[in-house]
């Protein structure tokens, strides 16, 4: 047997548990009608505000994310790195629905939060159903998707090359531009990938927490296989999702390649 | 002790007959063929891209031959897997498994073969001791230096006694000083223990001091199997000759074939050589060493063209009419450029090359 | 360095705030919405007796640990035959094992459900396993790709020349060394089996019921403290285990003891709902959660030496599509009205055999006979609830009409359920048009009201309504009436009002599937919850209305007398079912879209 065979069954089942439920559910939505209507106005709308939300929350991941996973890699000694991973780590293993519950009770009025910031003297009680809710839930759960790539693409770099870096005249901000972005970069890649992906189909926290006024794109999909009852045109918009993220995601790839040429 | 088996007799023995290897459409090893006693110390040497570490594979079982045999200890392991040859190697990398302990290390193929703990650790405690690693055995290998691994890698091989123990390049990556004194651990190990050993090299002075005989590698094919002071006195090729450091590689024509050898023109003075290739065009090679100034006024004569001190010795350019020699002469000699030398050059010492 | 420092703390106060929260209130005696009130081990017990929640526990224990054992046999195996494979085969599978990381959770779920219905295969726990390792197949191959690329070199010949059979090679060498990428593909693997819910609720089937979907199903009837008990449990488990791999080499003892109690933890669920299996006949239900209380399951299990599973899913709809693909092995089911039609329709149903429902005579006329199944042929009720007006009393007294809803004084004070169907009733009910209706000038109307409502509505929300009145958080909202009931206990200034111009009844019914394995036992079952004890049982633990006269007759007399969980006649005949709407449903899930994407 050729080592390379070793390959085969991972993507046997790949093929039989990817592609071949993907092929039916494509030719679900034979009709051509389905497509047409897929360029309702109503439709752009939300899928634009869903793409801009995903951005926000990928861009707010990563200037938090990079600081942290900078942060594990030059303020904490390699032998305490584990046990602050795994700190990070730990609360993914709590149900997600069951975490925002628990900030639904910190947010809402009378909770924790709330009593912390009326005895700093703010004037607004709760902060549930708010933006500012929102923005905290997103955030709180795709935050450890951003640091755990970042952190273990940093954690290879070589200490002596930041300080030859330095040494060299580079200051700390250059250093970072010139030495430490592009060595990360394939862990922000993944970071962006693990954190934009789910946030594009989110319905939780903007339900949970933002009081579910908007409508977005996973709600949408979701609804199709559901109360509306047209999984012909589910399957359409969720076929057409994901060949638009794997679109964009090639290109941000592309782009980042050259960047770092 | 019972009767010699045959086996046992030739306990060591290296047979590669026409041995060839592709890869990739390019031919890497092509009908080599090469012998080793038993308790021999060969070393395969050449510049990287020679075949030399592929042939080592081959023989260590880690590749397979695409065409001929090869056989150790008088039997065919020609398709014999790497784990059932009695054949062990001592990797370039040292290839230390990272998750055990320099003991387990050791110990790591006696497990295999599911010996008993006690005899595990007097043949591991041994082997350590052999190559100057007592006390090492709970170390992690990332504790150690590189010429430790050297050690371990070492003694990981010869815990098993093998038939033959292939070093591939194993003290390339030690510092100058370390490395010579490794050389002498080698060759004092070989030959207490008794073990053939091959050893693929590209560093000739290495080569020398260690082996019984060298093979010298080009482009797939052994250029010349020989003892070491016969490689570096009497190559039989340019190739050779350039890599063992001959400095004076010259052209002449054969003007009579004798008995004993020819006559070869080169142009400032005729010589005799022991054997010629066909043809009229005759390489000639002469190592500086064999070239002194002569005190008596008879030889070639020649000027000055440069002169540099090398330490050991002093390197002068010589012009000897139509043709430049370069001598390697005694550091005590003063000469300066320009000035006319006659040349005192041992007859025996001039070597016929094949091109 | 301090201000690094800093930021670590801070962000990892930041991960683990809610769930430190959680576990305090595990420990409290009062619902998680109350102040802290203990410490107590009240929900730890309760917990331990929910028989269907423990067994929820143990699916995902089971679905996790086996979906992340094949995984990471896959994955490794994957990750070793790509590096042997040439730089282009390499690229060729990388570039594959991309795409399931871009596709979208809904996606996976969708399609699987199309290809295990079209193959006939039967959702069942299996099917959720072969769901998960799909997609986290990926995640797993691309963490120990890293590390089988980081693998030093020549070990694994300088093993073989050592004498270790290609077998012993992996053993003994490649294995040990690539451990840690293992271990973290294992963790990545089974943190994202244990929490996946999407794709979980389409693929599974009888027994197939996860904690996500447990707790996803819970939202209808509000979070317990159950589940911050269990949740707080797993942690504390996982938390065990991981600090015994961290521990394992410094410290052997240690690492064994945190071993031993992060596994017994593990066990607890499996060991309860183990012993719980009593009988060889089994009946697989499928129910909203918390409507059934665990002691009456064991009172029919004792009664009848069979063995329930129970199911449980959160949207009608869920069950719909379930059923519709084939039934997935349930014998017992529980449509509300609306989704009774289509069932029917489709001829998925079976019909029922009334000789052996003797305890049908014992239920109200109200809801035998009804326009949705006529002479019963198909379905019986089984709990019923009003959708109705929650009001704080101190502030908003006399609220009696859907109008107070449209109020500017109540300004984001207001909290609408979440819920297309409900919304749209709403505004029929306002504008004195049929909820049920698919007419599109009607529909337009509607619409215009719901836009218009927009701004005053603090927030849409079906799951914590209640504890949205509780906390004073809204001062009206459209709610449910059985967990208005409830809190009305705790809030006594808490109203639930059926306005004027009429409300929504929404009724939930058993039914037995045409394909039902055990259809005997099913009959049984359903006679079973008709018997005027259980039946009042049932009301009394889950807190909606019993449909039986019986029961309600056996009710504690302040039950019996309590308008919102049976309000009285008068009221009860302004009450209208929801309807089935066939084709129209697209027409309302396209207004409720466009009321959610309008402007706030």
């Amino acid at each position: 047997m050729k080592a390379r065979q070793l390959l085969a069954p991972a993507l046997v089942t790949g093929l039989v548990l990817f592609v071949a439920p993907q092929l039916m559910l494509l030719q679900a939505a034979s009709d051509r009608s389905v497509w047409v209507r897929l360029f309702d106005p109503l439709y752009a709308t939300i899928f634009w505000r869903s793409v801009a939300m995903a951005l926000g929350t990928t861009a707010a991941t990563l200037l938090v994310g990079f600081p942290v996973a900078w942060a594990l890699v030059r303020a904490v000694p390699e032998k305490a790195r584990g046990a602050f991973l795994l700190l990070v780590t730990l609360p993914l293993w709590t149900s997600v629905l069951v975490k925002l519950y628990a900030w639904v009770f910190l947010l809402r009025k009378g909770g924790l939060l709330s009593q912390l910031l009326t005895l700093l003297g703010s004037d607004s009680p709760s902060l549930l159903y708010t933006t500012t809710a929102v923005a905290i839930g997103q955030l709180y759960v795709e935050l450890p998707y951003m640091i755990l790539p970042i952190y273990a693409s940093l954690e290879r770099i070589d200490r002596s090359l930041i300080d030859a870096a330095q040494d060299l005249g580079a200051s700390p901000a250059r250093t970072l531009a010139r030495v430490v972005i592009p060595i990360a970069a394939p862990g922000i890649v993944a970071g962006c990938v693990l954190v934009f992906v789910p946030s594009l189909g989110s319905v939780l926290v903007p339900d949970l927490l933002g009081g579910a006024k908007t409508a977005w794109l996973g709600t949408l999909i979701t609804s199709q296989f559901g109360t509306a009852r047209d999984p012909a045109f589910g399957s359409a918009m969720a076929f057409t999702l994901s060949v638009l993220t794997l679109g964009a995601f090639l290109l941000f790839g592309r782009f980042l390649a050259k960047a770092q040429e | 002790m019972s009767q010699a088996t045959p086996r046992e007799k030739a306990r060591g023995s290296l047979e590669v007959a026409s041995v060839s290897k592709k890869r990739g459409g390019a031919t890497v090893l092509d009908q080599v063929s090469l012998t080793v006693n038993p308790g021999e110390f060969v070393t395969l040497l050449g510049p990287s891209g020679c075949g030399k570490t592929t042939l080592l594979r081959l023989i260590g079982g880690l590749d397979e031959v695409d065409s001929g045999r090869i056989a150790v200890s008088g039997t065919d392991v020609t398709g014999v897997k790497a784990h059932l040859r009695p054949v062990h190697t001592v990797f370039q990398s040292y290839a230390l498994f990272p998750h055990l302990s320099v003991f387990e290390n050791v110990a790591f193929g006696l497990r295999l073969k599911n010996r008993p703990e006690a005899e595990i650790r007097s043949r591991v405690g041994r082997a350590l001791a052999a190559v100057h690693l007592e006390g090492f055995d709970a170390r992690a290998t990332s504790e150690i230096s590189g010429g430790q691994g050297q050690r371990v890698a070492l003694a990981r091989a010869l815990v098993l006694e093998p038939d033959i123990l292939l070093l591939d390049e194993p003290l390339a990556a030690l510092d100058a000083q370390l490395r010579s004194a490794m050389r002498l651990e080698l060759v004092q190990l070989q030959r207490s223990l008794g073990i053939t050993f091959v050893l693929v090299t590209h560093d000739l002075e290495e080569a020398i001091e260690c082996s019984s005989r060298i093979a010298v590698m080009r482009e797939g094919r052994i250029a010349q199997m020989a003892p070491p002071e016969e490689i570096f006195e009497r190559p039989a090729s340019v190739y050779v000759a350039r890599l063992v450091g001959m400095e004076n590689i010259l052209a002449g024509r054969v003007v009579e074939r004798t008995a004993a050898g020819a006559r070869v023109d080169l142009g400032f003075a005729r010589i005799e050589v022991a054997s010629v290739p066909e043809g009229e065009e005759a390489r000639i090679g002469l190592h500086g060493e064999h070239i002194a100034f002569s005190r008596s006024g008879e030889g070639v004569r020649g000027t000055i063209a440069d002169v540099r001190y090398l330490g050991e010795a002093t390197r002068c350019h010589i012009d000897v009419g139509g043709a430049t020699l370069v001598a390697n002469v005694s550091p005590k000699e003063v000469v300066r450029r320009g000035d006319a030398v006659i040349l005192d050059i041992d007859a025996s010492s001039w070597v016929a090359l094949t091109p | 360095m301090k201000r690094l420092q800093g930021l670590l703390v801070g962000t990892l106060l930041f991960l683990h705030l809610p769930v430190l929260a959680l576990a305090v209130f595990s420990f409290s005696r009062s619902r998680l919405s109350a102040s802290f009130d203990g410490p107590s081990l009240v929900w730890y017990l309760k917990l331990l007796n929910n028989g269907p929640l423990m067994r929820a526990m143990e699916n995902s224990l089971i679905v996790g640990s086996l979906a992340t054992f094949i995984v990471l046999v896959l994955a490794t195996a994957a990750a070793l035959g790509s590096r042997a494979g040439s730089a282009r085969v390499r690229a060729r599978s990388e570039s594959l094992f991309l795409l399931p990381l871009v596709t979208p959770e809904i996606v996976f779920g969708a399609s699987l459900l199309a290809f295990f219905s079209r193959l006939l295969i039967p959702l069942g726990l299996g099917t959720v396993i072969a769901a998960h390792v799909i997609f986290s197949l990926s995640f797993a191959f691309f963490v120990i790709r890293a590390r089988v690329h980081a693998l030093p070199a020549d070990v694994e010949e300088a093993a073989r020349d050592l004498g270790a059979s290609p077998g012993q090679v992996f053993l003994r060498v490649t294995l040990p060394l690539l451990a840690p990428g293992l271990v973290a593909a294992g963790l990545l693997t089974f943190s994202l089996s244990i929490d996946d819910y999407v794709v979980t609720s389409f693929v599974s089937g009888a027994g197939g019921t996860t904690l996500p979907v447990y707790i996803y199903s819970l939202l209808k009837s509000s979070l317990s403290p159950e589940i911050a008990a269990a949740s707080t449990l797993l942690l504390a488990a996982t938390t065990l285990l991981l600090l015994a791999t961290a521990l394992i080499e410094s410290r052997p003892r240690a690492s064994f003891l945190a071993m031993a109690a992060g596994l017994s933890i593990l066990a607890t669920p499996v060991v309860l709902a183990r012993s719980q299996a009593s009988g060889t006949r089994e009946l697989n239900l499928y129910l909203w959660s918390n409507y059934i209380a665990p002691e009456t399951i064991r009172k029919f299990e004792e009664r009848t030496g069979a063995k329930v599973n129970l199911d449980v899913y959160d949207s009608a709809e869920a069950l719909l599509s379930k059923m519709l693909a084939g039934n997935p092995g349930y014998d017992v089911i529980c449509p509300p009205t609306y989704v009774l039609a289509p069932l029917m329709r489709a001829g998925v149903l079976s019909e029922l055999d009334h000789d052996r429902l003797p305890h049908l005579g014992g239920t109200s006329p109200d809801f035998v006979g009804q326009d949705w199944d006529p002479p019963n042929r198909f379905s019986i009720p089984y709990l019923w609830g009003v959708t109705g007006i929650a009001s704080d009393s101190r502030l908003a007294p006399g609220v009696d009409s859907w109008n107070a809803l449209l109020d500017p004084r109540w300004k984001g004070r207001i909290l609408m359920l979440d819920d297309a169907r409900e919304a749209i009733a709403f505004g029929a009910l306002v504008l004195g048009l049929d909820p049920n209706t698919s007419d599109r000038d009607a529909l337009a109307r509607i619409r215009k009201v719901l836009i218009d409502q927009k701004p005053l509505v603090r927030a849409y929300d079906s799951a914590s309504f209640d504890d949205a009145v509780l906390s004073g958080e809204v001062v009206l909202a459209q709610s449910w009436s059985g967990q208005i009931a409830k809190i009305m206990k705790e809030a006594p200034w808490v109203r639930f009002t059926i306005p004027n111009e009429g409300a929504m009844l929404f009724v939930d019914n058993l039914a037995i599937p045409e394909s039902a394995p055990h259809k005997d036992l099913a009959h049984e079952f359903l006679d079973f919850v008709m018997e005027g004890k259980i039946a009042a049982e049932i009301c009394l633990t889950t807190g909606y209305s019993t449909p039986s006269a019986a029961g309600r007759a056996l009710l504690p007399r302040q039950v019996q007398d309590n308008r919102v969980l049976f309000p009285s006649e008068a009221e009860m005949k302004q009450l209208r079912p929801f309807e089935d709407l066939g084709g129209a449903a697209a027409l309302h899930d396209r207004l409720w879209t466009e009321v959610k994407s309008g402007r706030d």
